[in-house]
Parts: structure tokens; sequence; C-alpha cells
């Protein structure tokens, strides 16, 4: 699961911000997922609590997904992302590689393909809290 | 199977390896009348020295002694053979561009013996020597089981238009038997004897000390004059020769100005000269 | 906010010891032909070799290859599929064959998604195949690939070998190692470059082959060819200065 790679990096982000930021202990640590990259939030969830170790050990972790909004730069139009439109395998591509929904989603309105992602693209990490 | 599909199946094998060898210009198998004399060192540093003759890149070893394959080891090619969409084999690139097959690359790993029986084994040898896409080629240096028996010459059988045989031998089996078995099995084959080499690097064993009779030496050339085959040359001992194979060092290369380098140099003078007349034979006829 | 990409790619990348970008002044002078045949020919000598097609918007790397319907496996990210001893990654797999045009930050950010998740191993070289010229993929390469060095392809074209100084001016000027220059589909009385490079490596030339076209797809045929002997000798150069 490509899930897994994603909670490994989210570990390796936060034990680095612990170090330069002189964390003692980290306790919470807020991430955000893009609807695009459709991340199964049980089984990063899971991941993440196998994978903590050390400064992270009691870390909470809380994981949300953000909702995905589109918005042509022809035309202008903004909508929300649709996974149940689309096929299977178009899906799971998406999953892996989110720009390439530029390759097989096109705007409602002018069907361009130039379009970008307003938000709900990627994973970051919100917010970081601990002990110093 | 019948004795006609068996037939058929041989013949088609056949017909492979020729097309798989087609733009390879000479071939020379190098067999030996019992294990341990050295016929891999020597297969090893041929190869070695044509190619540094102006050869790089055109030049193949053969490695067919599947009861212990070593050219890969005594050459320091650990690469990767790569297998193109209609199962041909693209061999191993070795150190100067070498061509590398050997029968090491389709076992399991270094520590596992080859133990598949009698004609299943051969088959399963056949064909993956019928696979190898050899390309263009100036010498391809074949590397046979040892003795004079079944097994060398069903693998040489496979193999079309081969130049001829170099006999490897040490002087303590220079006999008049053990040469006229070799010159038999090339006879059946219908080759010319290259020539004889007599070498004497296994000759001293770095465990046991065992030392060699020096007076023994020159068995061979008297030999080759009785059965009127060509002497190609003796290679002194030199006890470096094992090290550097062993640590898969080729020693012509480690060794440049060592008496065994010369006496092996000549040597290699002599077989391109014997290929240069078999080319001007060829033109003409 | 923390982009916990950045921080992965490192470690994905920890036991690759090599990284060669193999990159060009402009474009349709066989730089692809040549990072495949590459990473074949390191593949046969023995190492064990990545081939990343970072030509997002035009890969052609699959093709040269003849590489189809395979798919990477997935284990705790994604691990490319092995063809021909290469391990092989290309943004193809996800976009399948049908166009993709990324601009700047949609390039940066599927540059960086990939190698988040891909987990290459242990690898001796991984060579990755540039879209021509100064981009998103050689500006983000360089950020992120602090270790990367470039082997530059040009023609003997002088208006090819023109954007090629371009390029090693801006590579120098973010000091990054640049492995040498090869020129590409010589033919005879063709003009020469070699006299013109100066303060980078010559790696040699390679001959125009009007057939290779009948070799995409086929890596026999692909490696009988005399660009794949010619490159041989060059691979040597390169590796045996940089063990």
């Amino acid at each position: 699961m490509h899930e897994w790679a994603l909670a490994e990096a989210i570990i390796y982000t936060v034990t680095e911000i612990a170090e330069r930021e002189g964390f003692r202990e980290i306790l919470s640590v807020n991430v955000k997922v893009g609807e695009l990259q459709q991340v199964d939030l049980e089984t990063i969830k899971f991941a993440l609590t196998q994978l903590k170790r050390g400064k992270l050990e009691k870390a909470e972790f809380k994981v949300e997904t953000v909702k995905a909004k589109l918005k042509c730069r022809i035309c202008g139009e903004i909508w929300d992302f649709d996974k149940d439109k689309l096929d299977e395998e178009v899906a799971e591509a998406i999953h892996f590689v989110p720009e390439v929904a530029h390759s097989f989603i096109k705007c409602p309105k002018c069907s361009a393909q130039d379009f970008e992602f307003m938000e709900g693209r990627r994973m970051y990490i919100e917010s970081v809290g601990g002990i110093r | 199977m019948t004795d006609l599909e068996m037939i058929k199946r041989f013949q088609d094998t056949r017909k492979r390896v020729r097309e798989n060898m087609g733009k390879v210009k000479h071939k020379i198998a190098v067999i030996s009348g019992k294990g341990g004399v050295g016929k891999s060192t020597f297969t090893v540093n041929l190869a070695i020295a044509f190619a540094a003759k102006g050869h790089m890149e055109r030049v193949g070893i053969l490695d067919a002694d599947f009861h212990g394959p070593s050219v890969p080891k005594m050459l320091g090619a650990k690469g990767q053979m790569i297998q193109s969409d209609d199962g041909r084999i693209l061999p191993v690139i070795g150190p100067m561009g070498i061509r590398v097959v050997s029968t090491e690359f389709i076992l399991p790993d270094e520590n596992t013996p080859v133990i598949w029986r009698g004609p299943l084994k051969m088959n399963a040898i056949r064909d993956f020597l019928s696979e190898i896409s050899w390309g263009e080629l100036d010498f391809l240096l074949i590397d046979l089981p040892p003795g004079t028996g079944d097994e060398p010459l069903s693998i040489a059988q496979l193999l079309p238009d081969l130049d001829g045989v170099i006999v490897i031998t040490i002087p303590s089996q220079v006999s008049q038997l053990v040469v006229k078995k070799s010159v038999n099995f090339a006879r059946r084959l219908n080759l010319p004897v290259i020539g004889i080499v007599e070498n004497m690097s296994g000759f001293i064993c770095p465990n046991c000390g065992t030392k060699v009779d020096i007076f023994q030496a020159g068995g061979g050339r008297k030999i080759a004059e009785e059965l009127n085959i060509p002497f190609l040359g003796s290679i002194p001992i030199d006890q470096r020769i094992c090290e550097d194979a062993d640590n898969g060092k080729p020693f012509i290369l480690e060794h440049k100005y060592s008496p065994a380098t010369e006496a092996f140099m000549e040597i290699v003078d002599k077989i391109e000269k014997y290929l240069e007349a078999q080319d001007m034979l060829r033109e003409n006829s | 906010m923390f982009d916990p990409r950045i921080t992965v790619l490192e470690h994905r990348l920890s036991q690759v010891n090599n990284i060669f970008a193999v990159s060009s002044g402009k474009g349709g002078v066989g730089k692809s032909v040549i990072a495949s045949v590459l990473a074949l020919i390191l593949a046969r000598k023995g190492f064990k070799v990545g081939l990343m097609d970072l030509d997002f918007t035009s890969p052609s790397t699959h093709l040269i290859l003849g590489v189809k319907d395979i798919f990477p496996k997935e284990k705790e990210g994604i691990v490319p599929p092995t063809v021909y001893g290469i391990k092989f990654m290309s943004i193809v797999y996800f976009s399948k064959d049908k166009a993709l045009s990324l601009r700047g930050q949609d390039f940066s950010d599927s540059f960086l998604e990939i190698l988040a998740i891909t987990r290459w191993g242990n690898l001796d070289y991984l060579i990755l195949d540039m879209p021509p010229g100064i981009n998103d993929a050689t500006l983000d390469v360089v950020r992120f690939m602090k270790r990367v060095k470039f082997i530059i392809v040009t023609t003997p074209s002088l208006l090819s070998f023109s954007t090629v100084k371009k390029l090693l001016d801006s590579l120098h000027t973010s000091k990054v190692e640049v492995l040498g220059i090869i020129e590409n589909m010589k033919i005879e009385n063709s003009s020469s470059i070699r006299e013109h490079v100066k303060g980078t490596r010559f790696l040699g030339e390679i001959p125009f082959d009007p057939q290779l076209e009948k070799c995409f797809g086929e890596v026999r045929e692909l490696l009988s060819t005399e660009i794949s002997r010619k490159l041989e000798k060059i691979v040597d150069k390169i590796i045996y200065q940089n063990v």
C-alpha cells in the first residue's frame, strides 16, 4: 500500500522538525491529505502508529481529508473532484500521482485540460505540537 | 519422445545456435583429458589476450563446463544476462568488453552445484546454449566440460563451424594415451586440433606443497611430434596464476612481464597465425 | 505547512550510489536512446541499475525498451518493475497513453510524488532521462538531488551545441558536476563539436544510424547496433572515473 510510504514520509519529516525546533517530545501532529490522493485514512493512521518511535512515541496523529477543488484556467469554472465519475484504473492512477488527472479530467464547462488544483491536491503537515 | 522427434529437436536446436552464432568469425573449443589442468585459466587469459590485441568488445567466452563453471569468477564478471522478448539471451559484459555466458549464471546461487541428471541436464543446457545471442564477434572461446567423453562431445556437436580445438594438458598427464583421446575427440567432430598446450599451473599445490619434477616437462612436444599435431608451447609454473584466478584478475594483465605471460603470448601468436592461415585457405577455395 | 515528500526523498535515494541525468540543450538529439542504452549496458556489466523517465509530457524510454503491460508492485510504496535487468520507472504507468500537459508547479508535484513513493532499494546507478533544455525538471533535479551528475548529449550541429553551452552555464552556476558531452548522430563530413568543447570532458562520438528506428522495442537489436558499441566505451570512461 502506498499509504505506508506516505506515513513514512510524515514520520521522517516530523522527526526532522522535532530535531530542528528542539522538541523533547512530540504530542500532536495534524496532517491534511488532499482528496485527490484518495488516501485511506484508517490505513495511514494505523501505519503512523506502527512507525512512530523515539520522540514521536506519544504523538497523537490527526489526519483529515481536504475536499478537492479544481479551477479551469481557460473559462474560470470551479468544480469538485468526483471520484465516482472515474473508472477504477484512472482513479488508481490519480491516487498515485494526482497530476495525471490532467490526462483524464476535463473542465465540465469548456472541456479544457488546463486546470489547477485550488485545494485538496496533496498531503501536508499543518501543525506539530510538543514539549521543548 | 520418439527417436524421430529427438532428432528433430536436436536439429532445431542446432539451427537456433547457428543463427545466434552467425556473426562470430572464429570459434575455438578448449578441451582437456582431465579436470584441474588449468583449462579455464587458459581460456580466460586467451580471451584477454585477443581483446588486448585490438579486439575489444569482440571476444566472447562460453563457459560450458557445467560441473565447475569458473570463468565468471576468474574474469571478475558478475553481471546479469538480459533476456529479450523473443527468448534470446544477451551475454554479460566482462572486463575489456568480453562477452561472457556461463552455466553458472543459470544456477540459483554460487553455492548450488548442478546435479541435474542425464538427458534432462543435457537438454536444459542445450536449450540454454541455443538461446544465446552473441552478436558480432571476432573470437568465441568455448570452455568445454573436462574429459573427452559424451558430455563435452554432445555440447561441441551443437556448435556449428568450429575452427578447431586446443588441447590443454599438464606434464604428469602427458602420455600418448591421453593426447590420443583428445585427437580422437576432434576427429569424431571432424575438427582439426589447433595444437597442444603444456600447462603446469595446477602443479604446485599451495596447500600441500607438492612439487613438480621439472624434467618431466617437454614430453608434450615429443608426443605432439609423434602424433603429427602442432605443439603450441609450455607455460611454466607460476603460483601467482592460481592466486590471480581466485581473485578474478587475469594473469596476463596482472603479471605482464613474467616468463609465464611471455610463453603464453607466444602461444597466442601461434593460434592467431593458424586462424589467419585458415582464413586464407577459405578465401582461396 | 511542511511537505513531507521533500524529507522522504532523501531517504528513498539513500541506497542509490550514483545519480546520472542524461540531458540536452534541445530536443531530438537522441537523448532518450542514449539514456536507455546506457542503463542496459550498465546492467549487462553487472551493476544494479534504475532508469527513470523524467520527460513527463513526452516520455519515450518505454517505447525504446519495448515496455508494455506492466505496473509497479505496491509494497509500502511502489516498487519499480524490472525490465531487462533495469528497475524502470515512468509516468506512463499512471498517465497510460493519454497526453499529459503539466505547468510548473504541477511538474514539481508529480516529480516529488513519484520520488516520495518509489522504493528503488539498492542501486549502483540511477539514470534519469531528462526533458530537453533547462526547465522544471532540470531545476527540480538540481534542487532535490544534490548528488546528481549530468551527461550532456548534443548533435554535431553548432545550433544544438549553442543550446548546450547555456545548459552548461546554468549547471555550472548551480555547482552541478557535469561528467561530459556525447556527440550523437555523427555522420561523415559533419562538423565536429569536439574542438568547441572547452572546460568539459568530451566523452565520444556516436554515429548516426538511419536503421535505428527499427530497433525500438527490440532490446537485442538495439544492443547490437554500432551506437551501443560506441556507448559501451563511453560507459567505461564514465564509470571508471567515478567509482
